[in-house]
């Protein structure tokens, strides 16, 4: 399991790397031609979409290999969104989270075993400090207090 | 709206909005801390920063979730619901001060590198049969909100209007809709990890009404809206069906009505009715709950712009409604249920209330 | 209905629109924030503990690696102190202090102290200084205690110890795992009624290194074996250590 959760931070490393290579070539060449919006658009906006670049690149990248022009609102959600499905994706995944996580939550608690620290000794310990008690003074030391501080 | 983006779109408004953001977060964040310097004494800085931001981020996932079913509910919530994207962006950045603050404390400078340590430290109880019986809440707390944390991070990195256009609002709208499973992660992060340490009754309950509300707005919504959706038709003739009375459409004010499985919104400007697809082309928002505004409908989540007559945006914005063909008889409107092609232009038809 | 329509790209919105929101907005500022208050003042108090982050003393006495790394160190008016050794981050006793078992040593390191147990983090690789073979009288003090069989939560001490606070229980598993995985001496913590707690320190048997699980770090667990003090430290020389099944809480 650990090997295949260090290929797969690699794998995510490897594409996160791509992402970046190709948001500078986004940035030079893709925005402007994908989306006309992007047209004398500031270096904030640039930075606050950058993020997302590195993200969800392939996506882009046939985005920009498909289309010479797209990005109007023109072809906007009554299209693609059909909001009768969200609508309903809406109501579906309140009703499942409405059964799962109580059922998640109250596994964890109904199962929640007692505080692991719980005493059990056979005969009765040498003795015994409280935990709010406050600190002992330093243990004398060996030699000198030669302080010093680093970091 | 603008035709050229812009990182922020800087208003009056939206300054007060994230001041008064900043601000709420900040006063959260100390009054945790405060308390718990109090409470605990000996407890770390890393400690409290890591459950400050965690409570902090949780508290305004819970309003976040609330404002939309409320603005269904009472259109007076509609102001918060402007800039939600906002307190998303926010949320998530708690979300990743926290996840960075216990991975350096919990996993670095040890032996194994510390993104594979959240996944796998404890690795033996993801099997919840591993130590005999069954011992499901000893399972790894980790990866619930690493997983969340990715989803958070994809909508805070896609939350800019450029996404919208160029994800297509469907497919962004799905990828939003993660929150609600990024909720869902949460809590269970929480039960599994916190909940197993800190034994207060106040936590769970805290968590279990904060769910009840957050779910049960949601659930109310989805009635209502699924209640519309079902809404029954009215008479057909010639392709056109009747849809309500005239009077019940106010002047300058919009209708939400179905037709054939669709919603559309009618507005009724200077005495004459109008139809269009009730579908903002933003992000979805329903139309037939605007308002007429300087002559155009107007979307009430982010006040986007139509021309009643032929659904187009005023220049030079070029975004387009659907128009529908209607009729007014009788003090009855009509409607063709098939839309126009984009950009047809209808006159509308003229209401004689008398 | 409130006819009020909001348009946020607008510089002002209707006043009594305005009016409802900034309300609004109070009540749910008090609520959060109130809600935070008291979420903070039901956690459960962390225990008490020192780290010297970032301070260096100097330290010097006898080097013992087992049954746990410890510097046996006499201080000028004839008190001795036994220090439980570890490194920095994660791990245990560094690989440059390793191979000088009973030898006299000096070098520089931080603090951990939780009550009367004492601990050192040698930080300080060129500080480290061999000072050649001890006297012959100066073997470890380990007096037997009795043979004991216990349960508690297996901690990492050094974190226990004061490194981080609180430093136990779920939230803290993983670190605890990584802890004793890097060779941080295991702990065996133990409540008892009227909040009274101990650490005892856990090793193998006949000076050889505990062999167990680090994943049952944060677990209950039961140890059995030889009871011994070395200083102001409890070790227990473990012949058996088992995960115990859980208790519902």
């Amino acid at each position: 399991m650990v090997e295949f959760v260090h290929a797969s931070l690699l794998a995510i490393q490897a594409y996160g790397t791509l992402g970046l290579v190709f948001a500078l070539a986004f940035h030079w060449r893709g925005l402007s031609r994908l989306d006309q919006g992007s047209r004398g658009a500031g270096l904030g906006f640039r930075w606050v979409i950058t993020p997302g670049v590195v993200a969800l690149w392939p996506w882009l990248a046939v985005r920009c290999w498909r289309t010479k022009q797209v990005g109007s609102f023109a072809e906007g959600p009554h299209a693609s969104a059909a909001p009768g499905r969200l609508r309903a994706a809406h109501g579906l995944a309140w009703k499942a989270l409405a059964v799962l996580l109580p059922l998640a939550v109250g596994v964890a608690l109904w199962w929640r075993p007692i505080d692991p620290s719980s005493g059990d000794v056979t005969e009765s310990l040498p003795r015994t400090a409280a935990p709010g008690s406050p600190d002992a003074s330093l243990p004398p030391q060996p030699h000198q207090p030669e302080t010093q501080r680093s970091h | 709206m603008s035709t050229t983006y812009r990182a922020i779109d800087w208003n009056r408004q939206k300054r007060r909005y994230d001041l008064t953001l900043v601000v709420l977060v900040a006063l959260v964040f100390l009054s945790f801390m405060g308390v718990s310097l109090l409470r605990s004494t000996h407890i770390t800085a890393e400690t409290l920063l890591i459950r400050g931001s965690a409570v902090t981020a949780l508290l305004l996932l819970h309003v976040i979730l609330a404002i939309g079913p409320l603005a269904r509910f009472d259109p007076r919530f509609l102001p918060l619901l402007y800039n939600r994207r906002h307190l998303g962006v926010t949320m998530f950045f708690l979300a990743l001060v926290h996840s960075v603050f216990a991975t350096v404390q919990f996993h670095a400078l040890g032996d194994e590198s510390p993104l594979v340590s959240v996944l796998t430290a404890y690795r033996q109880d993801y099997n919840v049969f591993a130590s005999g019986g069954f011992q499901p809440a000893h399972f790894p707390f980790e990866p619930f909100g690493a997983a969340a944390l990715v989803i958070l991070f994809l909508m805070a990195a896609t939350s800019h209007d450029f996404w919208l256009r160029n994800l297509g609002a469907g497919f962004w709208k799905a990828l939003h809709l993660g929150v609600y499973a990024a909720y869902g992660l949460l809590l269970v992060h929480v039960a599994f990890g916190a909940l197993q340490s800190e034994r207060s009754p106040a936590y769970p309950l805290v968590l279990g009404l904060g769910f009840v509300v957050i779910a049960g707005l949601h659930l109310a919504a989805a009635r209502k809206e699924a209640r519309l959706d079902r809404a029954e038709l009215g008479a057909e003739q010639d392709g056109f069906i009747s849809v309500c009375r005239a009077s019940e459409v106010r002047e300058g004010r919009g209708r939400v009505v179905m037709a054939r499985g669709q919603r559309v919104a009618l507005f009724r400007q200077q005495a004459r009715i109008f139809a269009t697809s009730n579908v903002c082309r933003h992000q979805g928002g329903p139309v037939g709950e605007g308002q007429i505004v300087d002559g155009c409908i107007t979307c009430p989540w982010h006040g986007w712009n139509y021309q009643p007559e032929d659904g187009c945006s005023p220049p030079p914005f070029q975004e387009v409604l659907e128009t529908y063909n209607i009729r007014v008889i009788a003090g009855h409107v009509w409607l063709k249920a098939t839309a126009n092609p984009l950009g047809t232009r209808c006159a509308g038809s003229l209401v004689d209330d008398r | 209905m409130n006819d009020d329509f909001y348009i946020g790209y607008l510089e002002k919105a209707p006043s009594s629109l305005g009016r409802w929101t900034r309300r609004v907005v109070l009540a749910l500022g008090v609520l959060v924030v109130g809600l935070a208050a008291m979420l903070a003042a039901r956690q459960t108090p962390a225990e008490p503990g020192t780290f010297e982050f970032g301070i260096q003393r100097t330290f010097e006495g006898v080097l013992h690696e087992s049954p746990l790394p410890m510097l046996q160190s006499v201080s000028s008016n004839g008190v001795t102190t036994h220090y439980l050794l570890v490194g920095a981050g994660k791990y245990g006793l560094p690989a440059f202090a390793r191979g000088h078992d009973g030898q006299r040593v000096r070098f520089h390191g931080s603090l951990i102290q939780k009550g009367d147990n004492v601990m050192l983090e040698l930080n300080d690789e060129k500080s480290f200084t061999p000072l050649g073979p001890a006297a012959s009288d100066n073997a470890p003090g380990r007096e037997v205690i009795g043979e004991i069989s216990i349960t508690g939560e297996l901690v990492d001490t050094k974190c226990y110890f004061g490194v981080m606070r609180p430093a136990t229980g779920k939230i803290h598993r993983a670190c605890a795992v990584r802890c004793l995985s890097g060779g941080v001496p295991p702990g065996l913590l133990v409540r008892q009624g009227n909040d009274a707690s101990v650490v005892i320190l856990l090793a193998g048997l006949n000076g050889r290194p505990l062999s167990y699980e680090v994943e049952w770090a944060a677990r209950r667990v039961r140890a059995t074996g030889k009871l011994k003090s070395q200083g102001a430290h409890l070790v227990l020389e473990v012949a058996r250590l088992s995960l115990v099944d859980d208790e519902r809480d």
